[in-house]
């Protein structure tokens, strides 16, 4: 073309610039894990707060920590495997991201667990390698489907209820929110540097370093600035509690799988 | 029809898996390619069909036992290669969890009750319908195929269980594994699938099509309404109906213990000896052997073992439908 004419040659030239491949998966991988976290920390599992029965944070806290303490307490297979039923059907109804992150979660403690008991079973204690990671299942699994059809401030919320020392809860408040605001600063930190490393370069891995220096200065300075903001606007070391921690109404299904649980427990263990 | 540990040889149990590896591979081929991510649940809901109806145990005269599979049904609303795997989810969570058929035995099992049942059964309901059309011809086809189906099935464990003592014996000419041959095992197992048990899929098949093609069309033909939760209340209802096969005692033909073995007859003549292969064979304890848990009433455990059974089958293909990547249709 003529335009081209006033234009200097090296301009003209068409470039043929193929970057030798990088090897990036450490930062594909990294970014992966703070996305995923990220949004599992923003209800982002696919369950709405109150899917299913619609019961207040305290109540769901209320069962589950039941739950857990009669199945561990509990000594009869009957009434583990009746809890572990209902925990199954109840999975059954959970959307499909909840389901998976709950079941696996469940399923890796149990069998993480199961590695550990299995040696016993040389001694003749067949009994303890099934039970035991069947209650890190059922364990596991009902706080998880807490964690996901629940969210977070809601749960900090709820153990406010529960008399839970202020100071507990400002520190898992704060660490919950900003793990979420870091989370998402370096999010953005790991993809400029996956934008900016084009074609092979050595030096990601040394970048790693840097990402979690600013992330730590960050915190300092978005801690300082939140607590500054909170007295700012009166607040005084201690928590609001209502005065009724339950909505008999909308608490009801959560306080009579507690009521049925701990009856047949007593039914079972005394019998 | 469940074929228990050690009543096959290890290498009948290795030639059975190595035919039905390449019916799992081509069924999981088929059903990641045509069946939608959102239909995939209905897998589990057809698994936990078969578990369930495979807990109604049918007697027949003579002390022996028996049950639906639901197979054919699966591949009715589903396809075959969609019972195929749902059949194979209810047979693994069986043997695992409850001791019903050998971890062994599994490829046989399969080959049978996964494989040969849904395809036939299948194909026969296809045949008719070419014949038979509108609904009456599905329905006839749909039961002609569960009876077809569950037969063939029937058929094709008689002869593995027949076939062993030709081919296995020791040296004093007594049977390593299944002591009985083809003249015994295959009408053994036939006059209980040709009458009872053929009727009781067929009857199941045929209620539970019905029942889904007219609460929830969208099950059967894409396009119209699926409507899940009278499904899950049916299945809600066979569960605790469930205890309904405890009444039926005795133990199916071909399933019973090594400690029984020795007792059983054929033609009247006590067999008298336990098959070497079963004395000392392999066996994995199921975490609730028979349905049951030990020193508890036989009737919670049967019930619990269902509720556990069905939702880890329901559980198992949700997860395999989170984790299939969604289509997405560029060209549209």
């Amino acid at each position: 073309m003529k335009e081209n004419g006033s234009l200097p040659e090296w301009m003209c030239e068409t470039e043929q610039y193929a970057p030798a491949g990088g090897r990036d998966g450490f930062l594909a991988r990294s970014t992966l894990r703070f996305a995923g976290l990220l949004a599992g920390l923003r209800g982002g599992t696919g369950c709405r707060e109150g899917a299913g029965a619609d019961g207040t944070a305290p109540a769901r806290i209320l069962c589950t920590l039941s739950l857990i303490l009669l199945a561990a307490c509990s000594r009869n297979r009957l009434f583990f495997l009746t809890l572990l039923a209902a925990f199954l059907v109840r999975l059954c109804f959970l959307p499909g991201r909840a389901l998976a992150g709950c079941f696996k979660t469940a399923a890796f403690a149990a069998l993480f667990s199961l590695c550990l008991t299995a040696p016993a079973a040389f001694w003749g204690a067949t009994r303890a390698v099934w039970e035991l990671p069947g209650k890190v299942f059922l364990s596991v699994g009902l706080i998880r489907l807490l964690s996901v059809t629940t969210p977070w401030n809601r749960i900090t919320e709820g153990l406010g209820r529960f008399h839970v020392p202020d100071l507990f809860l400002l520190i898992l408040d704060i660490t919950l929110k900003y793990i979420a605001l870091l989370g998402e600063i370096c999010l953005h930190m790991l993809e400029a540097l996956t934008l900016r490393s084009v074609g092979k370069n050595d030096r990601k891995a040394h970048s790693l370093a840097g990402v979690a220096g600013v992330a730590f200065l960050k915190s300092r300075e978005l801690g300082e600035e939140m607590y500054g903001a909170m007295v700012c606007r009166g607040y005084d070391g201690t928590y609001r509690r209502p005065r009724r921690p339950f909505s008999v109404r909308r608490d009801a299904p959560y306080l009579a799988a507690v009521l049925a649980a701990a009856a047949w427990f007593v039914f079972l263990e005394g019998a | 029809m469940h074929i228990p540990e050690n009543y096959l040889s290890p290498q009948t149990c290795a030639v059975m898996t190595a035919a039905v590896v390449p019916a799992w591979v081509h069924a999981a081929r088929k059903v990641k390619a045509e069946i939608p991510r959102e239909r995939m649940p209905l897998l589990g809901v057809g698994a936990a069909f078969s578990f369930v109806s495979m807990m109604f145990n049918i007697p027949l005269p003579g002390g022996t036992t028996g049950h639906a599979v639901g197979g054919t049904l699966i591949a009715l609303l589903l396809g075959p290669d969609a019972a195929c795997l749902a059949v194979t989810v209810a047979l693994l969570i069986q043997a695992l969890l409850f001791g019903d058929g050998g971890i062994l035995s599994f490829g046989a099992n399969c080959f049978n009750i996964a494989f040969v049942l849904p395809y036939v059964g299948y194909g026969v309901c296809r045949l008719v319908s070419r014949f038979l059309h509108g609904e009456k011809g599905k329905t006839i086809g749909a039961a002609l195929g569960a009876y077809a189906g569950i037969n063939a099935a029937a058929f094709c464990a008689a002869l593995e269980f027949g076939v062993q003592p030709y081919l296995f014996q020791d040296a004093s000419g007594q049977a390593l594994y299944c002591p009985y041959g083809l003249e015994v095992a295959v009408p053994a197992m036939m006059a209980g699938h040709l009458t009872l048990f053929g009727l009781a899929e067929l009857v199941f098949t045929v209620a539970v099509y019905s029942f889904v093609s007219k609460v929830s069309p969208g099950s059967l033909r894409p396009g119209e309404p699926v409507r899940r939760r009278p499904v899950y209340w049916l299945l809600a209802g066979l569960i605790c109906l469930v205890p309904l096969g405890l009444l039926a005692e005795g133990t199916a033909w071909g399933e019973w213990g090594a400690d029984e073995i020795a007792a059983t007859a054929a033609g009247g003549v006590p067999l008298g000896y336990t098959p070497a292969g079963m004395e000392s064979g392999f066996s994995l304890k199921a975490l609730l052997p028979d349905y049951s848990v030990a020193g508890l009433p036989e009737l919670l455990g049967y019930l619990l073992s269902a509720v556990i059974g069905a939702a880890l089958a329901v559980i198992l293909f949700r997860l395999a439908a989170g984790a299939m990547k969604e289509k997405t249709d560029y060209a549209g």
